[in-house]
């Protein structure tokens, strides 16, 4: 049977009620076997014609990531090496796609393909440490809040408040800047421009949905009568949290952070499109928009194949989370991080 | 009901306070003050004169005295003066709060016209041809990166039309509406259609499932039974109600707007808050940047309380909580 581990524990006692016959060898009658919410949810999402597409667009672009060192291998050509001279027309323009250079060459007369591979790299790292790390802080600080109340949980909410009125990219670029002149010292760590700062930014300023939505649910759940049995059986506060709630809050986190990836890798882009992301000569795709840019009008291949990719992956993380979405809860329709 | 508005002002007041601490402590731990006085004077200036700079603009000062200074300006609607040019920061604010309203104001219209349309018209028949083809269109705008639509209307409705010899847009600028009216529009239709599609698709999304939600309740069936017109029902029952969600965003994204249109001005070249804060950012002219982010910030606060006092007249409920 099909169920995340973690998951299994808790549920155990009403769907083992069912037994596990399918190991019995050859009984046979037939047996009605329990099927966990997980199970479910992944069998829905096996039918999502739409969502298992993009599944494979998502796999494809991870190969891609994964395999950009071989795809550089197989063209020859360096993500950083600059031909200056084949690479580069008469004028020092980029050259169109060719046998030689297979989406055509940049700026800087480097190999087009090569670079949107590696891009691929730091879009997909820094949309899943940067949803991770939001989703993290966001879901304790609503876990804490939710089923603290009180103090806390108005420390908490007003902490939300502040942070849902702060202009996102105007702080995160501001705060980008000011770490890439002096980098930033947490203890042994020295943050300087680069993926984790940006991982940092955008987890800082991300948190405040995930807690709103995690704290409105654990209120609804903290007063039930088996959190209250937990509570009489004598567990601690943090052991209810984690064994008890946790586990009812965990298909909205979980739709959050399907949900919460495209928009990381976004965010990343456009702080890299503006110039405060990942520094050069790193291959990424906001940064790469941003140089072609200035030579759209003689190289569109330098503007589109960059473009492409970025769109495709995150159409493709939106359909999917989507798909988890209706998946884990059918009912819900159209709602958005 | 005063109460309520006392309330949530009070609580506007806080969180806007907070943001100010917020923004000294990045920008005071960030850069620190030395090398604020000394990126100022310049590379091979004596140590006096680095000294000069940091006294003038109080940097030799512990940091309470920094923020109280800083605060007790803000409270007079003084925002300081820039690093480089001496001029006061809300004169340069001033300056970029036209162009980025213009860019709002066009764009709010447009993008709640399209968003609530197409929402509508997909919960009239879910699962149609139609509903399919705006819900995967919305999903199509909401993946789009606000800088790659931009670049792309550039290259197709700009570019290629200036070269086939129809040049309806300016790829770049910002005309003045007291300058010339119809500049002013042709060189904004472009970020106005940018930043209209990528938010309507949110509205899209909102409105169809708020509609789904509305045109299963009694009342609808009932002003059908009654013999209205589809259209009627539609827009004048079925809609009223599914509005209220969509107003909230819509007050919560212009609030945002206002100091998140930095890459659609980017993008362009218009010269609003956001790309002043852009090139203060290059500069690292901090006067600027806080300027910029206390002002967007309060853009957010006013909003909301807007929109909550909004609230509370539609529906008494509100007001006790």
């Amino acid at each position: 049977m099909l169920t995340p581990p973690g998951v299994a524990g808790s549920r155990s006692l009403e769907d083992g009620a069912a037994g596990d016959p399918a190991s019995s060898g050859a009984a046979p009658r037939r047996v009605i076997q329990g099927r966990s919410p997980w199970l479910l949810a992944f069998e829905r999402f096996r039918r999502d014609r739409f969502a298992l597409v993009a599944l494979g667009v998502i796999v494809l672009i991870v190969c891609a990531a994964i395999f950009a060192p071989l795809i550089a291998a197989g063209t020859g050509h360096g993500v950083n090496t600059q031909y200056s001279t084949a690479g580069l027309t008469a004028t020092g323009l980029p050259r169109p796609p060719s046998a030689v250079f297979p989406l055509g060459t940049d700026d800087l007369g480097r190999t087009l393909l090569v670079r949107v591979a590696y891009g691929a790299r730091v879009s997909l790292m820094v949309g899943v440490l940067a949803t991770l790390l939001t989703v993290t802080i966001g879901a304790a600080l609503g876990l804490v809040a939710g089923y603290f109340g009180r103090a806390v949980d108005t420390l908490i909410a007003r902490a939300v408040d502040v942070m849902l009125s702060i202009p996102f990219l105007l702080f995160a670029i501001a705060l980008a800047s000011v770490v890439s002149v002096t980098p930033l010292h947490l203890g042994p760590l020295t943050l300087g421009q680069g993926v984790p700062i940006v991982v940092l930014v955008i987890g800082i300023f991300s948190w405040a949905t995930v807690a709103r939505v995690v704290r409105g649910q654990v209120i609804a759940i903290r007063n039930r009568e088996y959190i209250e049995a937990a509570r009489a059986m004598g567990a601690s506060s943090w052991r209810i949290i984690v064994v008890d709630v946790l586990p009812n809050v965990l298909p909205t986190i979980i739709v959050y952070a399907t949900l919460l990836i495209p928009v990381s890798i976004v965010a990343e882009a456009a702080l890299s499109y503006l110039g405060v992301g990942v520094p050069p000569p790193t291959a990424d795709w906001g940064a790469m928009i941003a140089e072609a840019q200035s030579y759209y009008q003689q190289a569109w291949w330098f503007l589109a194949f960059p473009s492409i990719a970025l769109l495709l992956t995150t159409l493709a993380f939106n359909v999917v989370g989507d798909g988890v979405r209706d998946a884990i809860d059918p009912r819900a329709t159209g709602f958005r991080p | 009901m005063i109460t309520f508005l006392v309330r949530r002002l009070a609580l506007g007041l806080l969180v806007m306070w907070l943001v100010t601490v917020i923004v000294f402590i990045i920008f005071y731990i960030g850069p620190g003050p030395a090398d604020v006085a000394r990126a100022l004077a310049g590379r091979d200036a004596p140590p006096a004169t680095v000294a000069l700079i940091a006294r003038r603009l109080l940097l030799d000062r512990p940091w309470y005295v920094q923020y109280g200074h800083f605060l007790w300006g803000l409270v007079h609607g003084n925002l300081g003066y820039d690093y480089f040019h001496d001029q006061p920061v809300t004169s340069i604010v001033a300056q970029g709060i036209p162009i980025t309203l213009s860019l709002i104001v066009g764009a709010a219209p447009l993008w709640l016209f399209l968003g609530v349309m197409s929402g509508v018209n997909s919960a009239q028949r879910p699962r149609s041809f139609r509903d399919r083809f705006f819900t995967t269109l919305a999903l199509f705008f909401y993946s789009t990166p606000t800088f790659v639509l931009g670049v792309l209307l550039i290259l197709f409705l700009y570019y290629q039309l200036t070269i086939h010899g129809i040049a309806l847009f300016p790829g770049s600028g910002f005309t003045p509406l007291t300058q010339s009216p119809l500049e002013w529009f042709r060189g904004l239709v472009l970020p106005w259609l940018t930043l209209a599609l990528v938010t309507a698709a949110t509205y899209t999304r909102l409105t169809r499932s708020s509609m789904l939600d509305v045109l299963g309740e009694d009342y609808v069936r009932t002003a059908r039974a009654k013999g209205l017109s589809e259209r009627r029902v539609v827009y004048r029952h079925a809609l009223r109600a599914a509005l209220t969600p969509i107003m909230t965003q819509f007050g919560i994204d212009v609030g945002t707007l206002v100091g998140g249109t930095v890459i659609t001005e980017q993008v362009f070249g218009l010269p609003g808050l956001g790309w002043t804060a852009v090139h203060a950012i290059q500069e690292q002219d901090l006067p600027v940047i806080i300027g910029i982010v206390i002002v967007a910030s309060a853009a957010v606060v006013v909003c909301n309380i807007v929109v909550d006092a909004l609230y509370a007249l539609v529906d008494p409920r509100v007001r006790l909580h």
